[in-house]
């Protein structure tokens, strides 16, 4: 009697961790429950026209969301006051060229059926559709946040002071924090997708077929790259007072990656603009393999950077040691390596490999 | 029943040791931090730190060494040699301080990793005993320095022994440079070769390091032109047909191409 006991607990617990298993494998959204959230989170948007607007932008000839900071910060934007640029020329720009992979490429995804869906795809579904509302609840934050600004710098008050005054740059640098945030799920929603689109193998097929579609493959490969800017400059030195901090050496060695950065940004959203007959279309498949080959061995140099961004950690260094490498060494004793290798990568990698990707696409 | 809980208790227990031990081996083994921890110490805090306390004594002392009017021709050479080989292991050192941190786990790495470990831990331990050396005959000998003292007796088999672990140690960070740092930008045909014949040289002059400084000399202008003065040239080889046509005739054709020299001048 004992042993029959026994043996039924063992076939019991086996019973149980076999249903353990078994539903946890089958948490992963559907391609409708992911299309549903798209459109909530584009309702999300166009609920707030006011401040997502969506008009022909400078950065290509599509449609791009650019964001209203209301009209007193727009005609600081406009003017070409120093600090406000940021807003449109970086973190926009960023902002609408992620928004825009979305938008261009979710149906990618949602107009596979569930069945259709390979086992990689099927496995990165739940963090997609986890991305996408992420984002889709950070819109309101941003918008509040940004309301919050438009009626501060409305505010009489505001209104006598300098755009440059203290005041308004403090109030100015609270709002990028908050900025810094959206984006970065944006930037994350943008990057899980085109893992995804990858993973269903779109390009492979393509190839397969000696089919050459110049285009895709540049706006996939352009996608990839938008952490090198946004890790960097939104990420990193956007959520910080990292220009308050003594500008020493250390300071100017940064602030040149930096400004290496926006001239390597300025050349992306160029190559970005290139379409239709600017584009190349006597690039063969082979080509298109090869460009493919290079972006590889291009986004090993990406990773290494983003390694070293991390291991550097900026915030650290300009907070708590007042941008001093020779102090921040004593506890971060690779930081002048991890500075090096981000130097490279923004000077030599990234700047070559946009030089490489512009004339192989033409 | 009580004792039977205590026995499946202990069969738990023993299972889930095993498998603990089982995962931290298999994930130690695969991992990369070991060996860029030991080049990090050895360069930035150990021997290989170009000025710090160890190598600028023993520099100093090849520095007197080779001043004394008594010293014989060979001995000359095996200072000299010495010397020279110790600031080429530095330079490359720095450069292997930069990249082998960016390294992934392969084969070649597997094979090659403890070597390079084990001897860059042994031949720091042989500059300390070099140095404690130094510094004991330099109090002994009253009223003048220990290397009037006629050291080299004592010191070159120990300067013999720190240059052989070297060799060991840097004979296998190369390959494992060339296999697992995946950077193309880095770790490329230029930077193989460059570090290849580097290594070349230094093996023939630890072989013969009574003899012609030749051979170190020549390891030194190369790893003091490329892995220092003229690094942004392994890091643009990647977007230069021109060097790329260079590195491939001297790949193709070995020390008969035309670029050979140029390449161990320091000058490609």
């Amino acid at each position: 009697m004992t042993k029959t006991k026994t043996f039924l607990s063992v076939i019991m617990i086996a019973v149980c961790l076999l249903c353990v298993f078994t539903f946890a494998g089958c948490n992963e959204p559907s391609t409708s429950t992911i299309l549903e959230n798209i459109e909530a989170m584009n309702t999300a948007l166009s609920e707030h026209d006011d401040v997502f607007n969506k008009t022909e932008s400078n950065i290509n000839d599509v449609n791009y969301f650019s964001i209203s900071y209301g009209s007193v910060i727009d005609g600081y934007i406009s003017s070409g006051t120093t600090n406000y640029t940021d807003l449109d020329n970086f973190y926009n720009t960023v902002f609408s060229l992620s928004m825009s992979y979305i938008e261009e490429n979710y149906g990618v995804i949602t107009n596979l059926t569930d069945e259709e869906l390979n086992s990689d795809t099927r496995g990165q579904m739940e963090d997609l559709n986890n991305k996408i509302v992420d984002f889709t609840n950070s819109i309101q934050t941003f918008v509040e946040a940004r309301n919050s600004l438009a009626s501060d710098f409305s505010n009489s008050s505001f209104q006598n002071l300098a755009p440059t005054s203290e005041v308004k740059l403090a109030r100015l640098r609270e709002f990028k924090r908050e900025y810094v945030k959206f984006v970065d799920k944006c930037v994350q929603l943008s990057q899980r997708l085109s893992s995804a689109v990858d993973s269903v193998g779109i390009l492979d097929s393509l190839e397969e077929l000696e089919i050459s579609n110049v285009e895709l493959v540049k706006n996939t490969i352009l996608n990839k790259l938008l952490p090198a800017f946004h890790n960097l400059y939104v990420n990193e030195i956007g959520s910080f007072n990292f220009y308050e901090t003594d500008q020493n050496e250390t300071f100017n060695r940064i602030a040149n990656v930096v400004e290496n950065l926006k001239n390597d940004l300025t050349e992306y959203v160029y190559i970005m603009q290139l379409s239709g007959a600017q584009l190349s279309d006597t690039v063969t498949v082979e080509e298109i393999k090869a460009i493919r080959e290079e972006a590889d061995i291009f986004y090993v140099e990406l990773n290494d950077y983003l390694e070293a961004l991390d291991g550097l950690d900026i915030r650290t260094l300009s907070v708590d040691y007042d941008n001093d490498l020779t102090r921040y060494m004593e506890a971060n004793d690779r930081a002048e390596i991890y500075l090096q290798k981000v130097e490279q990568f923004v000077e030599v990698s990234l700047s070559e490999f946009l030089d490489y990707l512009e004339s192989a696409v033409r | 029943m009580k004792k039977k809980w205590i026995i499946i208790t202990i069969i738990f227990l023993i299972v889930a040791v095993v498998l603990t031990i089982v995962f931290i081996n298999l994930f130690s083994e695969r991992d990369t931090e070991d060996l860029s921890n030991a080049v990090k110490t050895n360069v930035q805090t150990g021997y290989l730190k170009d000025d710090g306390d160890t190598y600028l004594k023993i520099d100093e002392y090849f520095d007197v060494m080779l001043s004394q009017a008594s010293l014989t021709t060979s001995d000359e050479n095996e200072i000299l040699n010495a010397q020279k080989l110790y600031e080429t292991y530095i330079i490359i050192g720095e450069f292997y301080n930069k990249q082998i941190l960016f390294s992934s786990y392969n084969d070649v790495y597997a094979k090659n990793r403890n070597q390079a470990i084990d001897n860059l831990n042994s031949a720091n331990s042989k500059a300390s005993e070099i140095v404690s050396y130094l510094d004991a005959n330099s109090e002994l000998v009253a009223g003048s320095d220990y290397w009037q003292a006629r050291t080299w007796d004592d010191v070159e088999s120990m300067v013999k022994d720190f240059l052989n672990y070297n060799n060991l140690a840097f004979s296998a960070l190369q390959p494992i440079f060339v296999s697992s740092v995946d950077s193309k930008v880095a770790s490329n045909d230029f930077s193989a070769l460059i570090l290849s014949t580097i290594n070349f040289y230094l093996n023939e002059a630890n072989e013969n390091w009574q003899g012609s400084t030749t051979s170190v000399s020549t390891a030194f202008t190369m790893a003091n032109s490329y892995l220092t003065n003229h690094y942004n040239q392994i890091m643009s080889y990647r977007y230069s047909t021109q060097l790329q046509g260079y590195v491939k005739d001297i790949l193709e054709k070995g020390e008969s191409s035309s670029y050979y020299g140029k390449l161990i001048e320091g000058i490609l």
